[in-house]
């Protein structure tokens, strides 16, 4: 990847806006230690590499500094990091000290790690784990964002790049050269579908990835006074919502947020639907459509007398769990039962809903993003072309979509497969006049 | 006038396209060569087309251009690649008689009104002021021109290998160009080396065709070119060429002599391309295959020689013999010319505009193998582009420069220009996104316009190809509402058993075919280059820029743009709406106008 060297110097708080023990201020580009001296007096003329230096910050606090030289640095270019204590009115007056230095300006959001993807330091999926991390909400989401920051997710997709490259390169080199590379589409029906599978595999798991890293929603809906806001609080244990046995006391969607076995979890409680409601009712209906369209998983909370469960069953688009509240005033025949009075059936009822989320497999690859799943379907659409084009259409279609299935995994990791090609092709085919 | 419009120099593949180009369009061309009865002699394979070459002369041809019609004339051997592969891919490939088809390009050439020809080589270019005057030849003359076309070839400080003997030529028979490389580098061009080879010449006679395999041709071939008759046809009697192997004998004989190659003892600078090595790079390379092919190809049904495709060789002569004899049918060959490899100057094609201009000084143009291109077909169309530019530059009008999705000769000059050449450039179809789209059966519906703006493509022949768009057009609408359209889509459904008695000749009912099961891949190939982030996406789009004035453009195109007055092509590409053929026409009227990379376009 070629790329100018910034010119510009950047600054910035690195560490978050609370209060802590430790503040950290980074410094990249090549004024960093010039800048980094003005508030540093005390730091050396060729300070060693990454040794700590306890030093008098700005004058107004000891704390500790480190030169980066470039190119061993988080961003590639040259990094001063100074560590006062992290209180928030010095930190800022650290970095306007530093901002008074001519060649120096504050950082964008995510400037640094632009540099650093831009510098080669680390690539594009890597990149966006670094703002996963950043915003993790739970430690699923932790882990998951450290496992592709670890570059988990670059890995599977460079293994699938890997049988892809030579794939295509075979195609190519059957259309281009047809004397010289005569049989090497003979076995492109099974390589095809081995990569499929590699990303079929890939983006199941990415689903579960992506609810650690952005959290599940549950709903519970249901006939009225099913029993779902006891439930509801049952989960959450407290006692948030209004429960009332008159029918429709749930007017609002309610929405709480627990953690189950790591994994957050946006509980979600509707309104009972019944036919002949009132407007009011009407809307608290409309709403509790709404949620159902945004949720992963959907809980039906039906009564032990409730019938005809299938069409309650289609208001929800997904996956449904039905439940079998209130077991402590009778049974049925399906349904997981529950009693929230009693307690009955509770911790087996969260232990099934983190086994349908995907909980506790968080370190499995993520694709959290919204540009990663796309990309990946993409890929595996074009791919699922390829592989009925083989038997419907012709080499030079299979070919075509192959290409297009490399382009969309090179979104994923921001390489670029293509200008590989031809060294592909000469690397494998004796090609002559 | 003492002069004239056009001088080109050298009259090579190039060289003639550019030649004749000028002078249909009306401009007085004089074309320079070493020896006159060279003319567009074939320095290595006597065939025209293959795998995307064929493409480039069908476009050329849908332009105006002469290639195709001298190959038809001169086709030996017709045949078709790739032919279950894909109606995109689907290639023509025509042997040619080697004499015949030079004197075709020779009688083309003496026939032409407005072009003259005079023998010498010239050794300098005179420029005044920034802008090419004429030219300087090594006997004194002086000769005074409005833009000069450079086609000079592999002539450039040419030096050939046979073994260890060198010798200075361009060609076996040809002396080289001394004093042109020098001229050049005075002018500030950069100039590389580059190399080539050819295999040996064999004579017929000696070879015993009954041991090798037999290829023949088509059996009644189609003409390649839009202006030869259907009838009668073809002109040449037909011949078959025979298939033999190399084996591991012939390999170990190459291995024991590498130390002789000048390629490997380092003799040779120049870089060679990769897809087309000599025969003991490829042993070297592929060690443990156990056979190469090679096709033994006659040079005309009069002729004493063949040419061995794939033989291609710098060893010494008895080295040569030994390893010929050692392939099956070739025993008792014997030789008439030995194989030999060529070093030549060639001038990085970044130098130039996407006419082909070159943009340090004006009204000169470079094309073809001078470009680090390798291939007739390819020399040929960059010459046709030359040539045509140079007259309309003369003209005082805007120059010719293609979109990408119109054909592989503009992904061929966007490549070259733009990108640039480490070894001789070679087209392949995997070069252009829009390969789905590039066809041999729909060049003339692609070019023929452009071909007649310029005034190669007379009124009648554009007129034609209307009428073929229409009868297309009008047959897929029909088809369209007699719901027969997902019926054709499906692979198994072909036209021929939809509509058993339909009136349209067979070309059109192909074209009608290949688009119904086309269009859905077409989407999705050009959806997936649309998101690809190319460079040109940061190109700038000046903000005085009146996007009605970019040709082709439909009029919700031109609207969105004009209101959302986007600042880069990468922003235009991301408007609601915009499709890839529109970027494309965006792109190509910011590169003639000389509007990107910062460039400010030229006054005069």
């Amino acid at each position: 990847m070629t790329s100018a060297p910034s010119s510009s110097t950047i600054a910035a708080i690195a560490t978050g806006p609370a209060a802590g023990g430790v503040g950290v201020i980074r410094i990249s580009g090549p004024a960093a230690l010039e800048a980094a001296r003005r508030v540093v007096p005390g730091l050396p003329l060729f300070p060693a590499p990454r040794h700590a230096y306890l030093a008098s910050i700005a004058g107004l606090d000891d704390g500790l500094v480190i030169h980066f030289p470039a190119p061993n640095s988080y961003t590639g270019e040259e990094v001063v990091e100074l560590m006062p204590h992290g209180s928030p009115k010095l930190l800022s007056m650290v970095l306007q000290r530093l901002c008074e230095h001519p060649a120096l300006r504050l950082a964008e959001p995510g400037e640094f790690t632009r540099r650093a993807f831009v510098n080669g330091r680390i690539d594009l999926a890597r990149a966006e784990a670094v703002a996963d991390l950043v915003a993790a909400q739970s430690e699923a989401g932790v882990r998951s964002a450290a496992a592709q920051l670890a570059g988990a997710l670059s890995q599977r997709i460079d293994a699938a790049k890997s049988r892809l490259v030579p794939l295509h390169a075979d195609l190519e080199a059957c259309l281009d050269f047809p004397d010289e590379a005569e049989g090497a589409d003979a076995l492109v029906a099974a390589r095809l579908d081995a990569v499929l599978e590699d990303l079929e595999a890939l983006a199941a798991q990415g689903a579960v990835g992506a609810l650690a890293r952005r959290g599940a929603h549950v709903v519970l809906y249901g006939p009225v006074n099913a029993g779902k806001s006891t439930l509801f609080n049952a989960l959450l244990g407290t006692r948030r919502a209004l429960v009332d046995p008159e029918p429709g006391t749930t007017r609002d969607v309610l929405e709480a947020i627990i953690e189950l076995q790591g994994l957050q979890v946006t509980l979600v409680d509707t309104a009972g639907l019944r036919a002949g409601a009132g407007r009011v009712e009407a809307l608290g209906i409309e709403k509790t459509r709404e949620a159902l369209r945004g949720a992963d998983l959907a809980l039906l909370v039906v009564p032990p007398d409730a019938t005809d469960l299938g069409a309650w069953r289609s208001e929800a688009s997904g996956e449904v769990l039905v439940i079998a509240a209130k077991s402590d005033l009778g049974r049925r025949s399906e349904g997981f039962p529950v009693s929230a009075a009693n307690g009955q059936g509770l911790s087996d009822l969260k232990a099934e809903l983190a086994r349908r989320l995907g909980a506790g497999k968080a370190e499995a690859v993520a694709l959290a993003s919204e540009r990663h799943r796309d990309a990946l379907r993409r890929a595996t659409e074009a791919l699922q072309r390829a592989r009925a084009a083989l038997d419907a259409s012709t080499l030079e279609v299979v070919a075509g979509e192959t290409a297009v299935a490399l382009d969309a995994l090179d979104e994923i990791t921001g390489q670029d497969a293509r200008t590989e090609l031809l060294d592909a092709i000469f690397q494998r085919f004796c090609i002559g006049k | 006038m003492n002069g004239h419009d056009v001088i080109v120099v050298g009259l090579g593949h190039a060289g003639c396209e550019a030649a004749l180009a000028c002078a249909r369009m009306g401009a007085s061309t004089l074309g320079v060569t070493l020896k006159a009865d060279r003319i567009a002699v074939m320095s290595c394979n006597p065939a025209i087309g293959g795998t995307a070459k064929g493409h480039l002369v069908r476009e050329l041809d849908a332009l105006g251009g002469e290639m195709a019609h001298a190959a038809d004339q001169a086709g030996t051997h017709f045949v078709t690649l790739n032919a279950s592969k894909g109606p995109a891919v689907r290639a023509t490939r025509v042997l040619c008689d080697r004499d015949a088809y030079a004197r075709t390009m020779q009688a083309a050439v003496g026939a032409q009104p407005g072009l003259a020809v005079t023998e010498g080589e010239v050794s300098e270019l005179v420029v005044h002021e920034g802008r090419v005057v004429g030219v300087r030849m090594g006997d004194g003359r002086e000769l005074m021109a409005r833009c000069v076309v450079v086609t000079t070839g592999t002539f450039l400080q040419a030096l050939m290998h046979l073994g260890e003997q060198k010798s200075i030529g361009g060609r076996l028979g040809d002396a080289a160009a001394t004093g042109l490389s020098g001229s050049l580098r005075a002018l500030g061009f950069q100039l590389g080396r580059f190399k080539t080879g050819t295999p040996a010449r064999l004579l017929r006679q000696s070879i015993d065709w009954e041991a090798c395999d037999r290829q023949p041709g088509h059996a009644q071939p189609l003409p390649v070119s839009l202006k030869t008759a259907r009838a009668p046809f073809p002109l040449q009697p037909q011949l078959s060429c025979g298939v033999t192997f190399t084996n591991e004998g012939t390999h170990r004989i190459l291995r024991e002599n590498l130390h002789r190659s000048p390629l490997y003892k380092g003799d040779i600078v120049g870089r060679g391309p990769r897809y087309c090595p000599s025969l003991e790079d490829k042993v070297v390379r592929f060690a443990d295959k156990a056979r190469h092919t090679v096709f033994l190809e006659p040079e005309g049904p009069q002729s004493e020689l063949v040419y061995p495709a794939g033989l291609s060789t710098s060893m010494p002569a008895e080295v040569q013999l030994e390893f010929l004899r050692t392939l099956r049918g070739l025993e008792h060959v014997e030789v008439a010319r030995y194989g030999y490899a060529v070093e030549y100057d060639f001038a990085p094609p970044t130098q130039l505009k996407a006419t082909l201009e070159t943009r340090a000084v004006r009204g000169l143009f470079f094309a073809g193998q001078l470009n680090g291109t390798s291939g007739y077909e390819e020399a040929a169309f960059q010459g046709l582009l030359a040539g045509i530019n140079a007259a309309l530059q003369v003209r005082g009008e805007e120059p010719l420069v293609l979109a990408r999705h119109e054909a592989h000769g503009a992904v061929l000059l966007d490549e070259l220009t733009t990108r640039g050449v480490d070894e001789p450039f070679r087209m392949f179809t995997a070069r252009s996104e829009h390969r789905l789209r590039l066809r041999e059966g729909n060049a003339d519906l692609r070019l023929r316009a452009h071909g007649h703006r310029v005034g190669l493509v007379s009124a009648a022949e554009v007129a034609a190809t209307e009428q073929r768009r229409a009868r297309i057009a009008a047959e897929l609408e029909r088809l369209e509402k007699g719901q027969l359209l997902p019926l054709l889509r499906r692979p198994e459904v072909s036209y021929a058993s939809l509509v058993p008695a339909s009136p349209l000749p067979s070309v059109d009912q192909d074209e009608v075919e290949t688009e119904a099961k086309y269009a859905g891949y077409i989407a999705q190939a050009e959806a997936a280059w649309f998101r690809r982030s190319e460079e040109s996406d940061a190109w700038r789009i000046p903000s005085s820029f009146r996007f009605a004035e970019v040709r082709g453009l439909s009029t919700e195109a031109t609207e969105r743009l004009e209101k959302a007055r986007p600042e880069t092509v990468g922003h235009a590409k991301r408007l609601p709406g915009m499709t890839p053929a529109a970027v494309g026409l965006l792109l190509v009227h910011l590169k003639r106008t000389g509007l990107f990379h910062g460039e400010r376009p030229s006054e005069g």
